[in-house]
């Protein structure tokens, strides 16, 4: 297959996906476009190395979050997370299906928004990944660590937001 | 956010002129060295059946390894250069950076050595009649600017980029 049929076929099957990712990082339509067209960018010129050893969703949310953790463009010191609160796989972060709620009223999911912008780059970018619905196994390949390395790292996210959320009134387990 | 049907095109379009861009100077580079250089090479021959003359001989064949690893390094250097691979995994593409970024590499010492022989060749190169001393003055002092114009590129553009890279490896690999 020629590598212009590989990248439509590529991009049709995962247009919602990227689209979905660059939400995350950018509340600015335009913003979100530059990066859409950039991530489309990476992926042509990442092409010609995929060799079908990872599932094709995973490959493009490496290209995805490599992009958005890319050092060249404008976004990486601003990097910040936007999350809807229609977000299908919120309670996965907050854990508790009362707190997601709760936290669905404006003023107090405004607050859930700046603390996990609080968050380091990284833990943003494993956020994203989590909201996805993404499996631990999955991210863990898409950053390129252990398993168990991710569990502990959402570990400590989630208790970090809690903690935060509930005024400090969360305890450490 | 949609880019819609002619824009995916347009990209597209542009997309395979870089590719096309790319395996331009690519051709260049084996014209180089599949043709110039053996050329010369038969012309330094050539040069030698006539003049019987040594000195000429070593320096021209110093300026052929010269323009031969001066080709093969900027080859390879544009082979790594040209794309960066993004579908790796992210800390193994941060790696990827932070070594890019880095102001020294082992391998430069190629473009030191091919330096040398050029600066070989010109002082052997008796048809040229340079003075060993001028030569040296010259190659130093062009080799002593283009570092320091180097690392303030450097430091400007491409430091920045390191810092951020191994500052989020750091943060990557805490336990």
């Amino acid at each position: 297959m020629k590598k212009e049929d590989r990248f439509n076929q590529i991009l049709s099957e995962n247009r919602e996906r990227i689209q979905r990712i660059c939400r995350y990082y950018s509340s600015n339509s335009e913003d979100q476009k530059d990066m859409y067209q950039e991530v489309l960018v990476n992926i042509w010129k990442s092409l010609d190395n995929f060799r079908g050893d990872s599932a094709i969703s995973t490959w493009v949310y490496r290209v995805a979050v490599n992009t958005s953790l890319s050092f060249t463009g404008k976004a990486f010191k601003q990097m910040k997370l936007i999350v809807n609160t229609d977000t299908q796989n919120l309670s996965s972060i907050l854990d508790d299906e009362s707190l997601e709620a709760k936290y669905k009223e404006e003023a107090r999911f405004n607050q859930f928004q700046n603390e996990l912008n609080q968050l380091s780059v990284i833990d943003k970018a494993l956020i994203s990944l989590m909201l996805e619905g993404l499996k631990m196994k999955e991210i863990a390949d898409i950053i390129g660590i252990s398993e168990s390395n991710v569990k502990v790292k959402i570990h400590r996210i989630k208790i970090y937001l809690k903690t935060k959320l509930t005024g400090g009134k969360h305890e450490f387990k | 956010m949609n880019l819609n049907r002619n824009n995916i095109e347009q990209l597209v379009g542009k997309l395979k002129t870089e590719d096309a861009r790319y395996a331009r100077i690519s051709r260049s580079f084996q014209i180089i060295y599949w043709i110039l250089i053996p050329v010369y090479l038969l012309l330094t021959i050539e040069s030698l059946t006539e003049t019987k003359d040594i000195n000429q001989l070593i320096g021209d064949v110093c300026f052929i390894i010269s323009s031969l690893i001066f080709a093969l390094f900027f080859d390879k250097y544009y082979k790594e250069y040209k794309y960066v691979d993004y579908a790796l995994p992210t800390i193994q593409m941060l790696k990827n950076a932070a070594n890019r970024y880095k102001p020294f590499h082992i391998k430069n010492i190629w473009v030191l050595i091919a330096v040398l022989f050029m600066d070989a060749g010109l002082c052997l190169n008796s048809s040229l009649n340079f003075s060993v001393v001028k030569v040296q003055i010259y190659f130093i002092g062009a080799l002593i600017l283009a570092c320091i114009i180097g690392l303030i590129v450097w430091r400007i553009k491409y430091k920045g980029i390191r810092d951020n890279a191994l500052s989020v490896i750091a943060e990557i690999e805490r336990e």
